[in-house]
């Protein structure tokens, strides 16, 4: 038996270096499941208290995807909502329709969780910058002294590569079990174990989301606690 | 290798696709909706607020018009119980005048009634009386009521007492011949009308009074008798006096009955 450790290995159509591999088909159909479903319900959207299940379901989502996001950040989730909402969600839904036969999840594959990682690893500066600019952000890696400038990096790196790779080997690992245990216990057993890889996923979901979040607070809460202190000196 | 280059930076591409796809067609419409409601919802509460207050105080206001009602009402109601009782009073009172007004005239009406009565009975009884008199004496003494009169009244003429016959004298001796009048109820026979004047000559032989000038007159209204009549002296021999004591008695019997009536009525 051949187990593809990630839908990369799948290839489907190539042209010279261009491949079309499996990662890349089920992230779009992925990403259009998202795209449709969301226009579908909010072409017909009601601010009234009669909602329809589908606006029910998304307000839920989107509701509590703000309220983790301003229980971590302290501050509106209005700038975050759709960079840290689309990673829950993406990684949910792509987790949560392994379910399906055949289906491979794009987040089983290290170059999608590594894009997803480099998008959080470039998002954190952005919104740093954004809020304090490049000389503020660029200088919490000098805190609390320019010694630390190298383990700041190397943590900075590190935790980046530790986002990717524990999404990659939760899913990658989840798919690999169930394909493992049909071929030693093909009854029930697999089940329970997709079930269990429904929980997992979700939970990675979150953890993915979770952790992006705090990166992304904790290069703006820096430039927050700064400013209240000098707000504070002026004051005094 | 398990990181594909170009499937990693397809994925980057991707996700920021998806990013901005969702943030058009998920974020903004749902988070739209959702600060709508919010402000819908909070709009209503405030209104709600507001028309509670307002409720409240329309409640107060209805609350106090009722009270100023009940207050109104007591007092309306306080004016006119006095009103009526007022009312009541002047009603009884002119109740009261009206019927003491109709008591009197009745009362008047029932006098004059007894008085005509009375009168008419008086006439009647005075005429029955002589008439009666006059036939038992025609009957059984063979005489007439009228000349035993004149005897009668000519014998009490010539025994007056000592005052009457002062005080005859006293009439006498300030009169003129025409002011002496004798009435009777019938005609006095020539010699009986000597006979009086000269019994009063006999008692008052002092006297300057010209008898021939005394008038004699008849006056139905005696009934049965005589009167001599001097300016301040009055000598009656009738039955005037009789029919008197009879009117008295049936005055009072009357009486005594009209008050018994009025008791039980």
């Amino acid at each position: 038996m051949t187990v593809n450790l990630t839908p990369d290995q799948i290839i489907v159509w190539q042209w010279g270096m261009f491949s079309l591999n499996a990662t890349l088909i089920f992230t779009w159909l992925v990403m259009g499941l998202l795209v449709m479903g969301s226009w579908l319900v909010t072409r017909r959207l009601s601010d009234s208290t009669q909602l329809s299940r589908g606006q029910n379901l998304l307000e839920v989502v989107v509701l509590g995807i703000s309220n983790q996001i301003e229980e971590i950040s302290e501050r509106p989730p209005g700038p975050y909502l759709p960079f840290v909402g689309t990673l829950f969600i993406f990684i949910a839904v792509s987790n949560l329709l392994s379910v399906i036969p055949g289906y491979q999840p794009p987040t089983g594959s290290l170059s999608t969780t590594t894009a997803l990682a480099l998008c959080v690893f470039c998002a954190v500066p952005l919104y740093g910058v954004q809020k304090k600019g490049v000389r503020g952000y660029l200088q919490q890696y000098l805190q609390p002294s320019p010694v630390m400038l190298p383990f700041n990096i190397i943590g900075e790196l590190s935790r980046i590569l530790a986002l990717a790779v524990r999404l990659f080997g939760n899913v990658m690992s989840g798919t690999m079990i169930v394909g493992i245990l049909l071929s030693v216990a093909p009854l029930i057993f697999p089940v329970v174990m997709q079930l269990l890889g429904l929980l997992t996923g979700l939970i990675q979901a979150y953890i993915f989301a979770i952790l992006a979040m705090v990166f992304i607070a904790a290069a703006s809460r820096v430039d927050t606690q700064k400013q209240a202190s000098v707000s504070e000196v002026s004051h005094g | 290798m398990l990181i594909d280059p170009l499937t990693t930076f397809a994925q980057i591409i991707n996700f920021l696709i998806l990013v901005a796809l969702l943030k058009r067609f998920l974020y903004a419409p749902i988070t739209r909706v959702m600060q709508q409601r919010e402000r819908r919802i909070a709009k209503q509460l405030q209104e709600a607020a507001s028309q509670q207050e307002t409720a409240l105080q329309e409640a107060e206001r209805y609350r106090q018009i009722q009270q100023d009602f009940e207050a109104q009402k007591a007092k309306l109601l306080t004016q006119a119980r006095q009103d009526a009782d007022h009312h009541r009073q002047a009603l009884l009172r002119q109740t009261r005048e009206e019927v003491d007004r109709s008591r009197d005239l009745w009362t008047t009406a029932v006098h004059r009634e007894k008085q005509v009565f009375l009168s008419t009975l008086r006439q009647g009884v005075g005429q029955q009386v002589a008439s009666t008199v006059r036939d038992v004496l025609r009957d059984l003494a063979n005489t007439t009521l009228e000349q035993q009169m004149i005897e009668t009244f000519i014998t009490h003429l010539s025994h007056l007492t000592g005052h009457e016959q002062e005080t005859l004298e006293a009439a006498l001796s300030n009169a003129r011949g025409q002011d002496l009048v004798i009435q009777s109820t019938f005609a006095i026979a020539d010699a009986d009308k000597a006979r009086i004047l000269g019994a009063l000559d006999v008692q008052a032989p002092a006297t300057r009074v010209d008898l021939g000038m005394s008038q004699f007159v008849i006056v139905p209204d005696l009934i049965c008798g005589i009167e001599l009549k001097i300016p301040g002296y009055k000598l009656a021999w009738n039955l005037a006096h009789y029919l008197e004591r009879l009117e008295e008695n049936l005055a009072w019997v009357l009486d005594g009955t009209e008050v018994a009536w009025a008791e039980d009525g």
